[in-house]
């Protein structure tokens, strides 16, 4: 078994792919597509996992398909970013990132696919369309990742989309804003979806943010605000815990907080927890043991050491008593 | 100008739909901006053909995904991809000179008006 490693650079001029250079034979190719295009390969005969990292400052344009590979629970897809590649948990316009006008960003046909640390945007204005959609990539997995509209046409788009039966998803630690709606499965039956630790912030499509038909779609530790209708549909109450919304009555499970959570910069895009926040801060259930998909850190990967939180950021507390809000040490160079 | 990076072989599956959702010979994988891609290295799955007289903007059409749209049971629209282009570059209409320039240097340039001669609608069958 080996793992196969690829690169994506949006300042190449096309290579192999296996280096991250931006010019010269090995250099990376020049974007998600290509890369798709040129690696698409039965991992399972080959007994190989395969990355692509993907890095660049200028945006990657043009839409991409996972399609025709062969996979397994063993031999799978990444495509992540790396350190140089990946935002620090607001928006950034230097980071890589896929940005469509008026296109689904991402198909996923294929099983077994993980995607780790994207930045996903829609500047156009073409109407209904979904952003990421994962009809027939079964067991398909999202974290790390921000995904947002830029022109006012919010309520007809979904950041993710499944319409196919057997299908199940896992998306954590994501951040997803100014949108129609966060999720939809169009699926008569077999749609499974787990949503940890997510932020949706102005997500206002009437038939709710994040959703779910059939009783399949479990919320852990997941903020609705400023939405039109937070959670919505026929969804887990069972499973889920530990949601918040701004609306009364909307946070679906165990342990619900009804409030509008104090984030350190809402018109700046910045989503994560204030110190006055009163309504996600060590407030969340502890998923590090979760029986369906364990994980431990944070949207920026800084690890969840205390009382867990609602939503995609992790608040830290510095030892001393002293809080230091989780950008300050990225920003200021500051290490807890 | 733009530069039209071309799948140079097929991708294969066992599947039947999947094999025909991969990416066959001759299809146009992505337009780039004049001068953006370098000769690809030997060994890769594409060429790439420099067209004069279209911008990339014009270009960009010719990265049409085949698709199917069908409304969902809970009548959202959608659509599943049937081919990954519409699009491509018809091999058997190539010249000999250019299928051997192709081979030995992946790359030519030709103008917007030879590309038409070769560029087919899979569709509808048509040219340029």
């Amino acid at each position: 078994m080996a793992e196969i490693v690829r690169y994506v650079n949006t300042a190449s001029s096309g290579g192999d792919g296996t280096t991250n250079a931006t010019s010269g034979v090995n250099a990376a190719y020049a974007s998600l597509n290509s890369w798709e295009a040129a690696e698409n390969a039965d991992l399972v005969t080959a007994t190989n996992t395969h990355t692509v990292i993907c890095e660049g400052s200028a945006a990657d344009g043009n839409p991409v398909t996972i399609d025709g590979w062969i996979t397994n629970a063993t031999y799978y897809i990444t495509i992540r970013t790396d350190a140089a590649g990946r935002h620090t948990g607001i928006w950034s316009p230097s980071k890589y990132r896929l940005s469509m006008n008026g296109v689904t960003a991402l198909t996923v046909n294929e099983a077994y696919t993980r995607c780790y640390g994207l930045q996903i945007e829609d500047y156009g204005t073409a109407g209904y369309h979904n952003f990421i959609n994962h009809n027939l990539g079964n067991f398909f997995i999202f974290g790390y990742g921000i995904i947002r509209k830029t022109t006012s046409d919010l309520g007809v788009h979904n950041a993710f989309y499944a319409a196919t039966s057997g299908n199940t998803a896992y998306i954590f630690n994501t951040l997803i804003y100014d949108m129609g709606r966060v999720n939809y499965d169009d699926s008569g039956a077999g749609v499974f979806q787990y949503w940890y630790n997510c932020t949706a912030q102005n997500v206002t499509a009437s038939a709710g943010a994040f959703h779910s038909w059939g009783n399949r779609g479990v919320f852990k530790n997941c903020i609705a605000q400023d939405c039109t209708n937070g959670f919505a549909g026929n969804i887990n109450t069972t499973d889920s815990t530990n949601n918040c919304s701004d609306i009364v009555s909307d946070a679906p499970g165990a342990n619900p907080q009804t409030g509008v959570v104090t984030f350190t910069n809402k018109a700046g895009d910045d989503f994560s927890l204030s110190a006055s926040d009163a309504y996600a801060k060590d407030l969340g259930t502890d998923l590090s043991a979760d029986a369906i998909f364990p994980f431990s850190d944070d949207i920026i990967g800084v690890p969840r050491s205390d009382t867990w939180d609602i939503g995609a950021f992790a608040y830290i507390t510095a030892s001393g008593g002293s809080v230091i809000p989780i950008f300050m040490k990225h920003y200021k160079g500051l290490r807890i | 100008m733009a530069d039209f990076l071309i799948m140079a072989k097929d991708k294969t599956h066992t599947d039947p739909e999947k094999d025909a959702r991969c990416y066959k010979r001759g299809d146009i994988v992505e337009v780039f901006e004049h001068g953006k891609m370098q000769v690809p290295p030997i060994g890769s799955p594409f060429i790439l053909v420099r067209v004069t007289g279209i911008t990339k903007a014009q270009a960009d059409q010719y990265m049409e995904e085949d698709k199917e749209a069908f409304i969902t049971p809970k009548l959202e629209p959608d659509y599943i991809m049937v081919r990954r282009r519409v699009y491509n570059i018809d091999y058997t209409l190539l010249p000999l000179a250019i299928i051997n320039k192709l081979r030995d240097g992946r790359f030519i340039e030709i103008s917007l008006l030879q590309a038409k001669n070769f560029i087919r609608n899979k569709v509808t069958g048509e040219l340029g």
